[in-house]
């Protein structure tokens, strides 16, 4: 037996390694070596390639690639024409208001961009496309903007690259640019019935204007797309794109670590994977880049002792946000002291800030009426031991962890935090849309750069009256900045609009609905040699913004 | 035996009906319906918006009247309904997806089946043998191993360190690590080639549990047969141990073993949902995880009744296999 073992061994060796002396069999790598290609990893996978019936950012992420919008934010986070002639002002007169507060704006789009079969992208299939969103029929997910406007026009039939857009309201950012897609492609399917439009084949397989179009798309598996060559201003220099989707991020990390993904994006890395990977492969750049998401604690205005806004304050001077940001995100991402990112036009650098200060937090829960029991943990007046319960996302391990350090540190000032989480569906589906979480509810919201602060409105708060509808989640109340909101909302002297938003986060700051955390940083990584990679840090705004640009270098 | 098989049907289709309407019921009941996530994840959505979202989903429909308008579209009309998620059919989803779950499961299964078995009857065979101890020690390693665990490690070792393929003629010893194929790979042996190098590590993991079981259970139930006196018989009667082991021990030995297999094809169903997951294989345990988190209904139904279906269909072919490879097991 030991004899015929042994002779097993020998064939088994010679087996695996004649398979690699196969020059046939080519590495399973190789055609991503091929610097024809490049390779992002994604851990979601989109839903549908039309953005206004998508709820998942994959989408938007896949689309950067193949749609050029009218106007677009680039990685300064700077409004920029691509596919207008300019972006319509009240200076220049492309933007008029008129009286009852209506105005008219007007577009010149710019001849030369083809819709992916070939045929010409004009202003007749914007203001088709507004027409079709508009329908109420239609799956269109939001339709917060479409009904700001009256109506889009092509006044010249014989000139369809000049469109005009009428709308019925003040709306400062009016000149964002509006969703195109091919008429010629949908309309007849839009005509039978505007319902089915989500099972249309421009889901899954669009007719685009961008620099790359689709080949194909293989479910649970990848996206292939290839450079257009009639894209305006030559075709992208990388031939070929391909988005993988890898749900865990572990394994998404590990095949950024192996180089069998060029960059990520979408990628529900930590901080901690981050550095993991440029530890583990120095030819990977880890890009941490400021974005517009918060991440921070609602708190439920409703509770008796969180109406008090004495308590507020205290819970943010007892919580050491400076520490959590050191040793859970090593530094990279900045503490929030108001709800707009720093690179927002309305941030508001001079707000009050609650440095660490447990001292003064014990003072204002002693004025507010709290007194020390015999274990420590504070009686409210009526004996009532003060017992706080802070919810998330179960799962969320960055998430958590805040939970436990906030624990010990409440627990100095003499609160008792218990920690009860729910899986996210729950989470977000129940408990913070209809107000179900006792005192605190840690998430994050994805601010734009055109938030103007209406979640904050006290019209916005969900109840069972108006069918918790709204995101006012901590049902705050303020008749002051209810006002700044109004006026924000259609101010379009950007200066004024800055000053309202600064005053709102005055008022907001001094009367905490929410405990600010931090600002998330944008977690994208690259292969050092695919050049040309400009992370914005925006929703919408994704990886692939300006992937025409894109080259490998020669060295690898 | 007919009269079994019918009775078997029957009770399928009460069992199906039963287990349909409480997955639907829970699939509704579960917090977090797709309209409150989508609302939850952007500040601009309007309640009118809202509204009109739950009204073209049907989502304000009382349970019973979802559940008929699903029932009366699949029993009668054979239409499993439309993907929320993909907008697409929810025939082709799980068309797609099937062949590559039949795919994985084939490979994981036969290689663990013949694998294990070998093992089992060589490991019975050498008792107390060092080899013995050695296939026994990595048996219980193989038990305890979480699927998901094994597989992380997995794409840790042979993915992304893979020392050995340093020498480039063990290069291919490095695997993928998830996927089911290379885009942009060119046709013919290099697809072939290409294909098979990504099924190796999810097969592994997924066959891991398997062998390891069938291994164990291979070796009890040979080590009771080669003590039989028909056992003796046979070498007594100078017949070679080739033909004693093969012909005399081995059948009789694997009589156990079939209702075990048959009985753990469920279990291996469960394993392909993590497996999946994990190396991103496009597959219907991918599927109904994505369609459950994403309460895409329609998807998850015919997910969850296809998985009740095969669990149903290999207790029954357990059944008759048992019947036929044991003539003392007759049914009525």
């Amino acid at each position: 037996m030991t004899h015929r073992g042994g002779s097993w061994f020998v064939v088994c060796v010679t087996v695996i390694v004649s398979l690699g002396l196969l020059p046939a069999l080519p590495s399973p790598a190789s055609a991503q070596q091929q610097r024809d290609t490049v390779v992002i990893g994604m851990a979601q996978e989109p839903d549908c390639l039309i953005s206004s019936f998508c709820s998942m950012a994959a989408g938007s992420a896949v689309l950067n690639s193949m749609f050029a919008s009218m106007v677009e934010y680039n990685d300064q986070w700077k409004l920029v024409p691509r596919r207008v002639e300019k972006i319509p002002t009240v200076k220049d007169g492309d933007w008029q208001l008129l009286p009852n507060k209506r105005m008219k704006l007007t577009y010149k789009i710019r001849p030369g961009f083809t819709w992916h079969d070939g045929k010409p992208v004009t202003a007749i299939d914007t203001s088709w496309t507004y027409l079709m969103l508009r329908n109420p029929r239609s799956p269109t997910i939001s339709r917060f903007i479409l009904r700001k406007i009256d109506n889009m026009l092509v006044p010249d039939p014989n000139n369809p690259y000049t469109l005009v857009v009428q709308w019925n309201e003040l709306y400062p950012f009016a000149n964002t640019g509006h969703t195109t897609l091919p008429k010629h492609v949908m309309e007849q399917a839009y005509q039978q019935d505007p319902s089915k439009l989500k099972t249309h084949k421009q889901n899954t397989a669009p007719v685009g204007n961008g620099p790359y179009k689709i080949i194909e798309w293989v479910p649970g598996s990848h996206i292939t797309l290839e450079a257009y060559d009639k894209f305006p201003g030559g075709a992208a220099k990388i031939k070929r794109q391909v988005w993988r989707f890898i749900l865990d991020s572990t394994v998404l990390q590990a095949n950024q670590i192996a180089g069998q993904v060029d960059a990520t994006e979408i990628n529900n890395f930590s901080i901690d994977q981050m550095v993991e990977i440029e530890k583990r492969n120095p030819q990977i750049a880890a890009h941490y880049t400021p974005s517009l998401t918060w991440e921070h604690i609602d708190l439920n205005l409703d509770n008796e002792w969180l109406k008090d806004k004495r308590v507020r304050q205290a819970l943010v001077y007892a919580i050491n946000r400076d520490e959590m940001a050191a040793k859970l995100f090593l530094g990279k991402q900045p503490v929030a002291h108001t709800w707009l990112p720093t690179l927002h036009e309305g941030h508001n650098a001079k707000v009050k800030k609650y440095a660490y200060d447990p001292a003064r937090a014990k003072a204002l829960l002693a004025e507010a009426g709290f007194k020390p029991g015999t274990d420590g943990i504070l009686r409210d007046a009526a004996g009532k031991r003060v017992e706080l319960t802070i919810m998330t996302t179960a799962g969320n391990a960055q998430r958590e962890q805040v939970e436990v350090i906030m624990k010990e540190q409440l627990k100095d000032v003499g609160i008792d935090l218990k920690i009860d989480n729910r899986p996210a569906s729950v989470f977000f589906g129940q408990i913070t849309n209809r107000r179900q979480f006792p005192h605190l509810a840690m998430y994050a919201w994805v601010m734009s750069p055109i938030s103007s602060g209406l979640l904050w409105h006290s019209g916005q708060i969900p109840t069972p009256a108006n069918n918790f509808e709204g995101q006012n989640i901590p049902g705050w109340r303020n008749a002051e900045n209810d006002k700044l909101i109004d006026e924000a909302l259609t101010e379009l002297d950007a200066a004024k609009r800055i000053q309202l938003l600064q005053r709102e986060q005055e008022i907001w700051v001094d009367e905490l609905p929410s405990i600010p955390l931090f600002f998330r940083l944008s977690l994208t990584t690259a292969k050092k040699a695919l050049k040309g990679v400009k992370p914005a840090g925006l929703s919408g705004t994704y990886i692939t913004w300006n992937s025409e640009e894109w080259f490998w270098s020669q060295q690898q | 035996m007919q009269r079994f098989l019918f009775r078997r049907a029957v009770q399928t289709v009460i069992i199906l009906a039963g287990l349909s309407v409480l997955m639907f019921t829970l699939l509704v009941v579960t917090p977090g319906d797709p309209v409150e996530l989508l609302a939850a994840s952007d500040p601009n959505i309007q309640p009118e918006d809202i509204k009109g979202l739950r009204e073209y989903y049907g989502l304000d429909d009382p349970l019973y009247l979802r559940y008929k308008k699903w029932l009366t579209a699949t029993v009668f009309h054979g239409d499993l309904g439309y993907s929320r998620t993909y907008g697409q059919p929810v025939r082709k989803l799980i068309g797609d997806r099937l062949k590559n779950t039949v795919t994985l499961l084939t490979a994981a299964f036969g290689i663990a089946l013949v694998l294990g078995v070998i093992v089992g009857i060589y490991s019975a065979l050498h008792q107390y043998s060092l080899s013995d101890y050695t296939i026994t020690i990595f048996s219980f390693a193989g038990l305890a191993m979480p699927v998901f665990w094994q597989a992380i490690v997995f794409i840790l070792l042979f993915a992304v360190w893979a020392p050995w393929a340093q020498i480039p003629a063990l290069a291919w010893l490095k695997f993928p690590a998830g996927g089911m194929m290379t885009p942009g790979v060119a046709g013919g042996a290099a697809t072939i080639f290409d294909r098979l190098h990504h099924l190796i590590l999810p097969t592994l993991v997924l066959g891991t549990h398997g062998m390891a079981s069938w291994a164990r259970y291979t070796r009890s139930s040979m080590l009771e047969v080669v003590r039989q006196d028909y056992v003796r018989t046979a070498r007594a009667k100078g017949n070679p141990e080739r033909v004693v082991v093969n012909k005399h021990a081995m059948r009789n030995a694997l009589i156990p073993l079939i209702t075990l297999v048959a009985l753990s094809i469920p279990g291996i169903l469960n394993g392909a949902v993590l497996t999946e997951t994990v190396f991103s294989w496009p597959g219907m345990g991918l599927l109904l995880f994505q369609a459950v988190l994403g309460h895409d209904h329609a998807v998850a139904m015919a997910a969850l009744l296809f998985f009740a279906l095969l669990t149903i269909s290999f207790n029954i072919l357990a059944d008759i296999a048992y019947a036929i490879v044991d003539p003392r097991i007759r049914y009525d």
